[in-house]
């Protein structure tokens, strides 16, 4: 089941560029490239960095596609 | 930056074979020496190989040295740029190009280690050929690692 991520969804919500989220979590842009076009999963500690950046719980970041599905 | 790095270990590892190899007949001469007591010249050495190392060594040292100036001397100077770890991702990168390299060793060394069968039929022409053959080692190595480096970053 790949997971999937409304990394760019959320980004653009709060008008943060790649750049500017990958500096308020701690990593380069390009890792916020690619997990936003999942080809990355991040660690626990990264997913947990971007939930506390967008004041959201992990699982509604991060989830499996087939839960994507039933939404 | 990958192929630029590529281009320099591969440089650096040729230049160093031929200093290596110009040592080699400098190391021949002085046996030579010690052999013939009629003989006057000790050895004779070229060290234009040894003095293009240093001169791009230099360069490439006094360039790494510029970008990195924020990071720990110990780090820009012993470290190679291939190694740059920013975040988790370019350290899973550089974990799974350090396993390929591994394998690639594998695979590589039956390979490298048969031309040394050769060695027997060339030794007139080129005797310091096992010092080209050896140094195939890192190359193939090199080249395995930054091919997966790119490839997954």
């Amino acid at each position: 089941m790949p997971l999937k991520n409304r990394v760019k969804e959320l980004r653009a919500k709060h008008n943060l560029t790649q750049s500017d989220l990958a500096q308020k979590t701690n990593v380069t842009r390009q890792t916020i490239a690619a997990l936003e076009k999942g080809s990355y999963i991040p660690s626990l500690l990264l997913a947990m960095n971007i939930a506390s950046t967008f004041h959201l719980p992990i699982e509604e970041i991060f989830f499996f596609e087939k839960e994507e599905e039933k939404k | 930056m990958v192929f630029r790095n590529l281009l320099i270990t591969v440089s650096f590892l040729i230049l160093f074979g031929w200093g290596m190899s110009s040592f080699y007949s400098a190391s021949m001469d002085i046996v030579a020496y010690f052999q013939d007591p009629e003989r006057t010249l000790m050895f004779e050495l070229n060290i234009l190989p040894i003095i293009i190392l240093g001169f791009l060594g230099g360069i490439v040292y006094f360039i790494n040295l510029n970008k990195k100036k924020n990071k720990p001397w110990a780090k820009s100077l012993l470290l190679p740029d291939e190694f740059e770890e920013s975040d988790e991702r370019e350290k899973q990168i550089t974990a799974q190009a350090c396993r390929a390299a591994y394998i690639s060793m594998w695979y590589s060394f039956p390979f490298i280690t048969a031309l040394l069968l050769f060695y027997p039929f060339i030794y007139e022409t080129v005797p310091y050929y096992p010092i080209f053959v050896f140094l195939l080692f890192p190359i193939t190595q090199s080249i395995t690692y930054l091919i997966s480096w790119k490839w997954n970053y």
